[in-house]
């Protein structure tokens, strides 16, 4: 057994790399298994053969040392990095520092869902009650005054927010902690805060609009500020976000012309779309 | 070959020192525990490397407080702006070099 360590250790290639590092590795195996035959075996009739044993544990030990050796000389010679590895980990380095990156493609498949479902719930609803904020008869908005339909819209529409919100934060954190990546940070933050400036100032702005009686512009309304929104919020998140806001802002614009068709743009914008450029995301970033 | 290593910045040599500076490039400004969760850094690694891209003027610091936490900020000075341009043209010239 004895002979077949020193055989093992002496022949082993990494011997003729280094004879210094090799003879160290195999005395310290040595002096690791003469320690162990004198604390963990009682010093018997045998005790002279047995310092030279071979246990296998130690066997193992010394061909670990010689293995993470092998290892490190490996990894020496692929640490040389090559001038465009530095280049594109700094374009990763870059990315990741001021993008967040990290934006789930399905929260968008999630919240197309959500909002096509709420679209569903308004049209059986506006179909009761006789206002066709979808089929292009309504250019007086006098059932909208009603305050039970505005009620249930409200609430219709604050549900499909909490929702997609809180499965976009679900599925978001998920990917975060998969990728190793803070969920939190301050691209996060950027993110947010360049996102929310166009969409609250839009919020408010359907509420004027509300306030005064405006009821058919609120759909597109909501489709253009979401879309400035998306194309001011992309410089902190994927590009292609871009294009989705772009999109969002030009049925906005097209809505703001088909008065009365509200229902329908804005199940397309925020319903359609989304899961569209969501599966886009997933499979492009995920998958 | 030599001549293309003229342009090499020994400060950018350390592939924490290049990131440190990647990162300024593109944000206005970082603190320290952004740079060193986007690094994957120790504090005091990430903090010797700070302190030579500080002595060589290249990255700004300003020091306050949040609170009773101290909260330091750095970014990109602008001879540090130019030595990582001129660092990133030589290495793109070493690969058309490499290329050719």
């Amino acid at each position: 057994m004895h002979f077949k360590m020193s055989r093992n250790g002496l022949t082993h290639p990494l011997f003729f790399v280094n004879r210094k590092i090799a003879l160290l590795l195999f005395r310290r195996g040595h002096s690791i298994r003469k320690q162990f035959t004198r604390s963990g075996v009682r010093p018997g009739k045998n005790y002279r053969t047995r310092q030279f044993e071979m246990h296998p544990k130690f066997f193992c030990f010394s061909e670990f040392l010689l293995r993470t050796l092998e290892y490190k000389v490996l990894l020496m010679k692929q640490n040389k990095q090559s001038p465009l590895d530095t280049l594109t980990e700094i374009k990763q380095l870059m990315e990741r520092s001021s993008r967040f990156i990290s934006l789930s493609g399905l929260s968008g498949v999630f919240a197309g869902l959500y909002a096509l479902a709420g679209a569903y719930a308004a049209y059986k609803y506006l179909g009761l009650t006789g206002a066709g904020y979808y089929s292009g008869t309504l250019l007086v908005d006098k059932s909208l005054h009603d305050g039970d339909t505005i009620g249930f819209l409200a609430l219709d529409a604050a549900l499909i927010l909490v929702l997609a919100i809180g499965t976009g934060i679900f599925l978001t954190t998920r990917k975060a902690r998969k990728d190793g990546n803070s969920i939190f940070d301050s691209t996060a933050k950027k993110l947010l805060i360049n996102l929310f400036i166009p969409v609250l100032t839009g919020g408010i702005f359907c509420l004027a609009l509300y306030y005064h009686g405006g009821f058919i512009y609120i759909a597109p309304a909501m489709l253009v500020f979401y879309g400035l929104g998306l194309v001011h919020a992309s410089k902190y998140t994927r590009n292609d976000i871009r294009g989705l806001g772009m999109v969002e802002i030009a049925l906005g614009l097209l809505a703001c012309f088909f008065i009365g068709y509200g229902l329908l743009f804005w199940s397309l914008g925020f319903g359609v779309l989304h899961i569209i450029y969501g599966l886009y995301m997933y499979f492009k970033y995920e998958k | 070959m030599k001549k293309i290593l003229v342009d090499f910045n020994k400060a950018f040599e350390s592939r924490v020192r290049l990131g440190i500076m990647s990162v300024l490039m593109v944000n206005d400004e970082a603190d320290f525990n952004t740079l060193k969760e986007l690094l994957n850094l120790s504090d005091g690694n990430l903090a010797s490397h700070i302190k030579a891209l500080e002595e060589l003027k290249y990255i700004n610091v300003s020091k306050q407080f949040i609170g009773r936490k101290p909260n330091t900020n750095y970014s990109a000075s602008k001879e540090g702006k130019k030595a990582f341009h001129a660092h990133l043209k030589s290495l793109e010239n070493l690969i058309k070099t490499q290329g050719n």
